[in-house]
């Protein structure tokens, strides 16, 4: 479980742009990674993190803006990625 | 040489915003927005912080609300074009450039709104008793003010007019070229819904920069459409900001520029630097009272709060004239004519010869004002 990844995909490269500077700023082990190609075709960059600070990112982003609603996926393996059922986030 | 046309565009700009450009020029190089290697992610992050420090020195919120464009003309065009309907009245005051009142007149012939346009006080505001007259007999849907004068240096009160407005559920749009980065601003605070700028003026960016902010709830149409970046599969566009107004490839060597500047800004602050450039022009107001012959055209000296823009004329002598004579005699470089202000001109009585400009920025300096305050003294004296 600890090297579980989530990557966290938005609207538009401004909102990555956005959660970066506030995920970084609390201190979570963000990454700034390619849209894997499976899932869409959007603004090229998403976010990943540890699963274990998942909800303390998002409590950040929440408390940021009500704009800053990521979608969520679980990383499985190369390329291969799992929308993250609503149970899961926490 | 000594250049005195910051109100066209400000020069020299700060080293770092040419430093900023080069980086990006020979290090990043990549679109913003449109890749996921790391090239593409430095060139967003350079458009974001440009996003983020206007936001912080205009005093808005949101930074997603500051929409990109390439300089103020094409802003105001966009609110403009993008808001108003048919039927629509609408205020402006009597010191508008051609940025706003050429889209207005195009605006009454093709969807027939209308143009009301308000006398101005000496000091450069509206007058009082006609502002009230109109409000209470006429609907306005929208105001286009001027915050700062290009021809005179008057600054319109925001403070005291906008709540005004708003009270008679007016739009506002303000045309802030001549202010934004020039002195302290909390656009959210004094309420409104519509700040356009441009970033090569006071805000001593580079040229092809501007943009506008959008109050929450106001959507005008967007002036172009295409790729974003976002929602790649849609063939609508995507509503969200800025992705809805900013399509194509954006100037992001003009933005990193943009944003060096924005951070030059805020580090020297917009309240000394206006101070700085306050006394510049004090200066000058102060010699150019002094001189025979010599007319100032704008606020009485020493009458309150102003830009770093003064306008003027000398009996017997054309504008062309005094510009030329102070270019090829003395190397001090200003702008004469109608300043693209037909109506600031008619509004202040210098329609159509126009005046001499004289616009210092932050980098000139107390001697140059003697220098140009001696070389009109010189050039009335001849001229007389
Ligand atoms: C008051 C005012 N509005 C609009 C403009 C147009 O600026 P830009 O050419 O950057 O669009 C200028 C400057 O020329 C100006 O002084």
């Amino acid at each position: 479980m600890e090297n579980d990844l989530v990557l966290l995909l938005f609207d538009s490269i401004h909102q990555v742009m956005q959660a970066e500077q506030l995920l970084e700023r609390r201190g979570l082990a963000i990454d700034l990674v390619p849209v894997p190609k499976e899932i869409s075709s959007d603004c090229g960059l998403g976010i990943t993190l540890p699963a274990a600070q998942l909800a303390a990112a998002r409590a950040a982003l929440e408390a940021a803006a009500a704009t800053l609603r990521p979608r969520l996926y679980r990383r499985l393996g190369r390329g291969r990625y799992q929308p993250l059922a609503d149970r899961e986030t926490g | 040489m000594i250049y005195l046309d910051n109100a066209a565009t400000s020069f020299p700009k700060p080293p770092e915003v040419t430093a900023a450009m080069r980086h990006y020029a020979d290090k990043i190089g990549a679109s913003p927005g449109r890749a996921g290697h790391r090239p593409a992610a430095a060139a967003s992050r350079l458009v974001f912080q440009a996003r983020e420090r206007l936001a912080a020195l205009f005093g808005i919120a949101d930074s997603s609300r500051i929409i990109f464009t390439k300089n103020v003309t094409e802003a105001l065009n966009l609110v403009l074009f993008g808001l108003l309907e048919a039927g629509d009245r609408v205020l402006v005051t009597g010191l508008e450039h051609n940025a706003v009142m050429r889209p207005l007149r195009r605006l009454e012939k093709s969807r027939g709104i209308t143009v009301d346009i308000l006398p101005m006080t000496t000091a450069g505001q509206p007058d009082p008793a006609v502002l009230e007259n109109w409000l209470t007999s006429r609907r306005y849907a929208f105001a286009v003010l001027n915050h700062g004068s290009n021809v005179t240096g008057s600054l319109l009160d925001l403070a005291a007019i906008v709540p005004r407005l708003r009270r008679e559920r007016i739009t506002v749009v303000v045309d802030g070229a001549q202010t934004a980065g020039a002195l302290p601003l909390e656009v959210e605070k004094i309420g409104l819904d519509v700040f356009c700028f441009t970033g090569h003026k006071s805000l001593l960016g580079p040229q092809g920069t501007g943009g506008f902010y959008l109050r929450p709830g106001l959507q005008p149409r967007p002036l172009i459409y295409g790729g974003t970046g976002s929602r790649s599969e849609a063939e609508e566009q995507p509503e969200f900001l800025p992705d809805y107004y900013e399509s194509g490839t954006p100037n992001t060597i003009g933005l990193a520029g943009l944003a060096a500047a924005a951070a030059f800004i805020e580090r020297e602050s917009p309240a000394a630097i206006h101070q700085r450039e306050l006394h510049l022009v004090r200066r000058l107001e102060e010699g150019l009272a002094a001189i025979p012959g010599l007319t100032v055209h704008g606020p009485p000296p020493a009458a309150g709060d102003r830009l770093p823009v003064l306008s003027c004329t000398i009996a017997n002598l054309s504008p062309s004239e005094i510009g030329l004579q102070l270019e090829r005699r003395h190397g001090i470089l200003v702008r004469v004519g109608l300043h693209c202000a037909p109506r600031a001109h008619r509004t202040i009585g210098t329609f159509p010869t126009g005046t001499v400009r004289l616009a210092p920025g932050y980098f000139n300096t107390m001697a140059e004002m003697e220098t140009v305050v001696a070389a009109l003294a010189d050039i009335a004296a001849a001229a007389g």
